[in-house]
């Protein structure tokens, strides 16, 4: 980027050369920027990377939402397991991601049976089985302490393999 | 029109103004990587079919092994210490530039893509292929001179700050186009901040007890969302009005501490304060700073150069 002026070039030319160059250099990044940081993501409404249309919080959600998720579970005792135990990260939303695409894809069995080995590493105790589920509920009711789901499908059920002793 | 645009573009400014973003900017990046290692080499691990490949990467088929993973993350860490100390810039700074893109899309090609790395991305973008290097650096440390104020190291920094812009307005607009004008009265905020933490209690993760009750009063929200709206599209004042942009960098940084206060999510680029760097004279306070370091010996005085 740093224009140089030629060595043999007289010293007004040389600043004059390297301003053109930079006018030149400056106008198109700008230009680009605005066109391809600003624009495009807009014109073809997609979230990407490092471009995107930042829709963050902005989607028009409804208060009573799906989440699907897995538990831990022994008879009626449910665990909320933490996303390093579902998807073995630490990102909350990209274990939620890990879960769903696991249920689209028809492979809930196979996320079950390795959440159910992460959980006898390092899990509750006393669970017996994993679920995973996809759970459904009014999110403001909860906060008001109403924790009773709209719905609750279980999408794969499996044992805790015995815990090394 | 054209002639305002390119006063305000080619605005000369110091070569360490410069410097010491590729300081902040990279050094902000470098911290990152380091500390949110854990969650890189979790992302490795990931189930391979759920490799969902984003912007750069769009091309790759299917992704690294985890061993080749990590070697581009220890090689992406060594290129970041160089591209802040300004080592052989001609290749560290493009070369850190273009490896945090790479590694920075390759955690976000996993099904859903994060939105807390897409600025400093492009902010590295600017500076790895800027003369950001042309003082305070290593390749600079025999040199006996720093050059003059110019336009070659005015541009990079407004280019950041256009980044910065055009980003936040980004982010406001699609809050009118996805969530509509119910976004402006808080109803939809109120349904995001519950349903956020709703999923956070429902994955095993931390929430935020303030916006578990702060749903439940949906008057107080109504300011705080009709506010994020108006400092995000407005985010174009502070080219436009050059004097005001550090109340608009106040407010913005306010609005990233109310989301990690409602929701318990950071954009640590953002709450660090090095996002808005870009619309300050920063190297007049590096100065200031660097003279009070013991044993350093006393340097001329920077020549204020405006911003703008």
């Amino acid at each position: 980027m740093p224009g140089r002026a030629g060595a043999r070039t007289p010293p007004t030319a040389s600043v004059r050369v390297v301003g053109v160059r930079q006018r030149t250099q400056a106008r198109a990044a700008a230009l680009a920027c605005v066109v391809l940081v600003g624009l495009v993501p807009v014109a073809l409404d997609r979230d990407s990377f490092p471009l995107s249309t930042f829709p963050m919080f902005a989607s028009a959600r409804t208060s009573s939402e799906t989440v699907d998720t897995a538990v831990a579970v022994a008879g009626a005792r449910v665990w909320r397991l933490d996303p390093e135990r579902i998807a073995g990260t630490d990102e909350v939303i990209l274990a939620a991601a890990t879960v769903s695409d696991a249920i689209n894809a028809g492979h809930a069995d196979r996320l079950c049976g390795e959440i159910a080995t992460r959980v006898a590493r390092s899990g509750p105790a006393d669970a017996s089985d994993i679920e995973v589920v996809t759970e459904r509920y009014d999110a403001l009711e909860w906060f008001a302490g109403r924790r009773i789901p709209l719905e609750r499908i279980v999408h794969a059920r499996c044992p805790v393999p015995p815990r090394a002793t | 029109m054209s002639d305002a645009i390119d006063r305000w573009l080619l605005r000369p400014a110091p070569a360490e103004r410069l410097a010491t973003l590729r300081i902040l900017v990279g050094g902000y990046a470098v911290v990152f990587l380091m500390v949110r290692l854990p969650g890189f080499l979790d992302v490795f691990d990931l189930p391979r079919d759920q490799f969902t490949p984003v912007g750069p990467l769009v091309w790759m088929s299917s992704p690294l092994s985890p061993d080749l993973a990590r070697v581009v993350m220890a090689i992406t860490v060594a290129a970041g210490v160089a591209f802040v100390a300004g080592w052989r810039w001609r290749v560290s700074g493009p070369l850190f530039a273009l490896l945090f893109l790479a590694v920075t899309t390759y955690r976000v090609s996993w099904g859903h893509v994060l939105h807390t790395d897409h600025l400093p991305a492009l902010h590295l973008l600017v500076l790895g292929f800027s003369p950001a290097a042309a003082a305070w650096s290593m390749d600079r440390r025999r040199a006996s001179d720093t050059p003059a104020p110019s336009e070659r190291f005015g541009w990079p920094v407004q280019i950041m700050v256009l980044l910065l812009v055009i980003t936040y307005m980004l982010a406001g607009i699609a809050k009118l186009r996805y969530g509509g004008f119910d976004w402006l009265t808080g109803d939809v905020l109120r349904n995001q901040i519950a349903f956020d933490n709703l999923r956070k209690v429902l994955i095993g993760d931390v929430h935020s007890p303030v916006g578990g009750w702060i749903v439940r009063h949906p008057l107080l929200l109504r300011p705080f969302a009709t506010v994020s709206v108006l400092v995000e599209l407005g985010a174009f004042v502070v080219i436009v009005l050059p004097w005001i942009r550090a109340w608009w960098a106040a407010a913005a940084w306010l609005f990233h501490v109310g989301i990690l206060v409602l929701m318990a999510i950071a954009f640590p680029y953002q709450l660090s304060g090095i996002a808005y760097a870009p619309l300050f004279a920063v190297e007049v306070l590096a100065t200031r700073v660097l003279a009070k370091l013991p044993g350093r010996r006393s340097s001329p005085a920077l020549q204020r150069v405006p911003t703008g």
